[in-house]
């Protein structure tokens, strides 16, 4: 058994004077296995949506809490939640989970606009912004404001308002958070006493009154009003991470531990840099490391 | 060996400079997976290069660093894939 772990770890005449684990065909066999286990993962999310996933808890009161801070920062004024947007922002992610798309645009060909129509709200400015498999508010607002487009609608001075939703659902064959935030300028002051859903006159209005629109093109993943669900979902980002972050741990490790044995023993072979090997695989493996699981549109 | 120094402060700046592009294109994947291919090339040309100029350059020496190229790439990439 020792022998055997030896043959896989330390350089010797019996594995030609070389680890085992980082021969040529060990290399193939690994990217062949990793292949095969991200084939199987996609295989259940196919069968089994329900096992793997990913659902978060996000309050949508903090999302707006960071965006208004971030505004703060930059002297625009904080924005306030209107109802109406967050029933427009629910009725987003209720259709991208209905239709199964993650997109500013319905494969129907409806765009965002449509969704403040629906619930009534007449804008004279409007954007959207999406966001997807974040783990925390506070995520999912820095990699808007890391986006040039998205850093752009949120802290642009122009919005008043603001509505928010957090739903969870199935996607693609995934279990996803979504987060949708939209943005708005009435074009007079909303009549928020008023509910969503009721259609009112001023619905059928909006409708027919040119309205001047800026727009976000693309919208960020939606954040799920939390459910209740259970959270027992495995995670395949996380699954993947620690999958890749062992395996090329194990490899940097043996690299290191055949090239000081090597150095050691002042073994003469003709094989790659394990200097070289160990650097690349570091930036490898802290890239994966400081990954994080989310994406915004 | 002042050589030798050379070539891996050009690895590390190579290196440096991916791992930094990669995080300052956070908002978007598909730039991600460019700036991760990109490194992959980039190391298996440094192998090439070093291993010419150090005279000991062999197919199977570029083979072992196209080898551990392709499986970080299949890690970074399947991570960005699932994320």
């Amino acid at each position: 058994m020792l022998a055997r772990l030896k043959h896989f770890f330390i350089p010797s005449e019996a594995n030609n004077f070389r680890a085992k684990i980082i021969h040529h065909q060990s290399l193939s066999y690994f990217s062949v296995l990793f292949l095969a286990f991200q084939l199987v993962l996609s295989t259940i999310l196919l069968v089994k949506p329900a096992v793997l996933g990913f659902a978060s808890q996000i309050s949508p009161e903090r999302v707006v809490e960071l965006t208004n801070s971030e505004r703060a920062k930059v002297g625009a004024p904080a924005l306030k939640l209107n109802s109406f947007l967050n029933e427009a922002a629910q009725r987003k992610a209720g259709d991208m989970f209905a239709f199964n798309y993650w997109a500013h645009n319905s494969p129907s060909g409806r765009d965002p606009w449509t969704f403040f129509k629906e619930v009534g709200y007449r804008y004279l400015f409007a954007g959207e912004n999406l966001a997807r498999d974040f783990s925390s508010p506070e995520a999912v607002v820095s990699a808007w404001m890391a986006s040039p487009t998205h850093r752009e609608n949120l802290l642009n001075p122009k919005y008043q308002e603001i509505g928010i939703s957090v739903v969870d659902g199935t996607l693609g064959g995934t279990e996803t958070t979504l987060v949708v935030q939209l943005f708005g300028t009435p074009v007079s002051p909303v009549p928020v006493a008023q509910k969503p859903e009721i259609v009112t006159p001023e619905i059928a209005e909006v409708k027919e009154i040119p309205v001047q629109m800026e727009v976000e093109k693309s919208a960020p993943p939606l954040l799920a009003q939390a459910t209740g669900r259970e959270k027992t979902l495995t995670n395949p980002f996380l699954l993947t991470k620690n999958l890749g972050t062992s395996l090329l741990g194990i490899i940097v490790g043996v690299v290191i531990l055949d090239g000081a044995i090597v150095f050691r023993r002042k073994t003469l072979r003709l094989s790659g840099r394990s200097l070289a090997h160990t650097m690349f695989l570091m930036g490898v493996i802290l890239i994966i490391i400081l990954s994080t699981q989310g994406a915004i549109l | 060996m002042r050589e030798n120094i050379v070539h891996y402060l050009v690895l590390l700046v190579i290196l440096d400079l991916a791992v930094a592009t990669f995080f300052l294109f956070s908002f978007n994947k598909t730039y991600q997976a460019a700036v991760v291919v990109s490194m992959g090339i980039l190391y298996v040309a440094w192998g090439i290069i070093h291993h010419w100029l150090s005279e000991d350059f062999h197919p199977k020496v570029v083979l072992e660093y196209v080898l551990i190229s392709l499986l970080a790439n299949l890690v970074i990439l399947s991570l960005l894939f699932r994320a």
